[in-house]
């Protein structure tokens, strides 16, 4: 009995660890190839027991920077981002907030249209969207790449949730303390839905950190070009350098991970929860 | 501190029902109205009108004389209790009694003096730098208080303030609510759905049911002369009996009264004979008070006899519970209950013999109403 329950528990984590080799492989391939010198990274690749690298260097790296504006595309990306999860952060909350507390007529019926709004993906509406930027003149520019993402359903779908589950009494105290809707927002609200905002950061961080269809459409000068694009656009560049490519994609991956590390308590207490202990 | 007067109060929701009906209520400058009723009475939303944290449907609300239907919470300057307490959780003990006064843009200093003296009120000097989440349940309800009254409220409401604490904590802070209300005078109206607090706390009560206004009186009068047999029902622990009984006439200021299988002969004084003989012949309810049951005649007591079904021994009394012979009950599953001092035994006899004073006995028509006080004004 003991046997075969050892043999059951043996198999599950052989699975999983079949699994988590499988998704491991690629991150450490990246990372390890973007030190190999160039000769290596394809001829090393066919077998798993060269995946670490003979020699260490940096070359692969010094050559992004050389080839590519780097620090451009990154400042773009790390740009476009901050101001869309800023942006977004406030005006999804506002939302969010107005209709989960503030009682006004269509309310109920504006909410299902948001909520109905979330099924729909960027690629269905991109070439309306299109010609919307082009008649507003915005092509290629930041904006194009910021306002039409600031707004968005799943987010304030994400604060209307946890604000629902807010005791409604820490809002009342407030009014009866003198507190009007705005600073009971800003002073009570906010305050207390900090693992809320934190997963909202996190997740339109990435999903912008990794956006390259709308990008593709709307720009097409280096100045404004954000990371995905530039590593698309690195592929096509000649030659083509698999540790130049490995390196590129390291050096962008990283400060999402970063970010992620920074946030995850955060980010797992706002998956878990959607309400607060009094 | 002022007066609060509500005229004719409602309050309707959307869906068309009534959380309170017509309430009529006065109260006196520096008094503790207790509100209270079972859950869903509308004692909540009462208080939510008062505080303006909802809108009346109907009716005026005034302070001090004043209309105030329109005015937000602070303009009314009234401050609450809440059940939950409500406690900013994100901020320190100092900076949740700061809050209010930073509200109505209180000077820096006079914010400092005012916290500290509260603060030594409510003797929570110790743990002004820790956060609600760190207090225990006694010292929330503390600092619930002292933001209440921080900014010396004309209104004072409290909103279930005890029932997240333990029963011996629970009789610590009524005294010190009591204490403290009538140290400062402020005009208070309590809400509570256990009748002990609302009889030991309350200069005066008031009892709600499904949304209407039942009676308005001192612990006494409640307890005494309740206006009808849910009022009888509700003050009192255990609360009243309510038996159904016939009354007979007898002539000469005599009154039987029919309860089962037996009668009981009643010497009245002349103002009760005169409104109860009108119903003789009636059905009527008899209330007897578990308080009125003694186990020895007394003066112009009379007899009851009743099964004596069980008996809890609490300490300082007992408990019996009685069904009587040939009588029914308003619940079935109810037995009438005496509360006995000392220690009673349960007799080894079917029936016991029990003694009642007649002027503590209430009669009720078939609509509940106290016919001995019914038609005197009296409220």
């Amino acid at each position: 009995m003991i046997g075969r329950l050892r043999v059951g528990t043996l198999s599950v984590y052989l699975l999983l660890a079949a699994f988590a080799l499988a998704f491991l492989v690629p991150v450490a391939m990246m990372l390890f190839g973007s030190f190999k010198p160039d000769d290596q990274v394809l001829v090393q690749a066919a077998r798993l027991g060269s995946l670490l690298p003979t020699e260490f260097s940096w070359f692969n790296y010094r050559d992004v920077f050389a080839r590519v504006p780097f620090t451009r595309y990154l400042f773009n990306s790390a740009f476009i981002s901050a101001c869309i999860v800023a942006g977004g952060l406030l005006v999804n909350s506002l939302a969010a907030y107005a209709f989960a507390r503030l009682q006004w007529p269509g309310r109920d019926w504006l909410l299902l249209v948001v909520i109905a709004l979330m099924i729909i993906p960027l690629e269905a509406i991109a070439v309306p969207l299109f010609y919307e930027v082009t008649l507003l003149g915005w092509r290629d520019t930041y904006w194009v790449q910021i306002i039409p993402f600031i707004a968005n359903a799943f987010s304030i779908y994400l604060f209307y949730s946890f604000f629902l589950g807010l005791p409604r009494e820490l809002e009342e105290a407030a009014r009866i303390d003198g507190a009007g809707p705005w600073r009971i927002f800003f002073r009570i609200v906010a305050p207390n839905a900090k693992p809320v905002f934190a997963t909202v950061a996190i997740l339109s961080f990435l999903t912008q950190w990794g956006a390259l269809l709308w990008p593709l459409m709307v720009t097409h000068s280096e100045a404004v070009r954000p990371l995905p694009l530039g590593i698309a656009a690195f592929y096509s560049l000649p030659p083509l350098q698999w540790g130049d490519i490995f390196a590129f994609g390291v050096m962008m991956v990283t400060p999402v991970l970063l970010i992620y590390v920074l946030f995850q308590r955060w980010f797992v207490q706002g998956v878990a929860t959607t309400g607060v202990k009094g | 501190m002022a007066s609060v007067e509500l005229r004719n109060i409602g309050k309707r929701f959307d869906n068309g029902t009534w959380a309170v009906k017509d309430i009529a209520l006065t109260i006196e400058d520096g008094e503790l109205v207790v509100l209270v009723g079972s859950s869903g009475c509308g004692k909540s939303t009462l208080l939510r009108l008062l505080a303006g944290l909802e809108n009346a449907s109907e009716g005026e609300i005034l302070i001090d004389g004043k209309k105030v239907n329109q005015q937000t919470p602070q303009q009314r300057n009234v401050a609450m209790v809440f059940q939950n307490y409500a406690l900013y959780p994100h901020m320190t003990v100092r900076a949740n009694l700061e809050f209010p006064l930073h509200m109505s843009h209180t000077a820096k200093d006079q914010i400092k003096a005012r916290v500290g003296e509260i603060a030594d009120m409510l003797q929570l000097s110790e743990i002004v730098d820790r956060r609600p989440g760190q207090l225990s349940g006694g010292q929330r309800q503390r600092v619930a208080m002292g933001r209440a009254l921080v900014r010396d409220p004309s209104v004072f409401l409290l909103d279930e303030p005890l029932s997240n604490l333990d029963a011996s904590l629970r009789a610590q802070i009524r005294a010190e609510i009591a204490r403290i209300q009538k140290r400062l005078k402020t005009t208070s109206l309590y809400v509570t759905h256990d009748q002990v607090e609302a009889m030991t706390l309350g200069d005066r009560v008031v009892v709600l049911d499904h949304g209407e206004l039942q009676q308005i009186g001192t612990p006494q009068e409640l307890y005494h002369h309740p206006k009808n047999s849910f009022v009888a029902k509700f003050i009192g622990s255990p609360g009243m009996n309510i038996l159904p009984s016939e009354l007979i006439d007898r002539g000469d200021g005599r009154l039987g009264v029919k309860l089962g299988g037996q009668q009981m002969s009643l010497v009245l004084e002349r103002q009760a004979y005169e409104k109860l003989v009108p119903y003789s012949g009636q059905d009527v309810y008899t209330g007897i008070r578990p308080e009125a049951f003694a186990c020895a005649p007394t003066q112009a007591s009379v007899e009851l006899k009743a099964n004596v079904e069980a008996v809890e021994f609490i300490g300082h009394e007992t408990l019996a519970y009685l069904s009587l012979p040939g009588a029914g009950q308003v619940h079935a599953d109810q037995l009438s209950i005496a509360r006995l001092p000392g220690q009673f035994h349960k007799p080894n006899a079917d029936v016991a013999v029990f003694y009642i004073k007649p002027d503590a006995l209430c009669f009720f028509n078939q609509a509940g109403r106290n016919i001995l006080i019914e038609g005197t004004g009296e409220q």
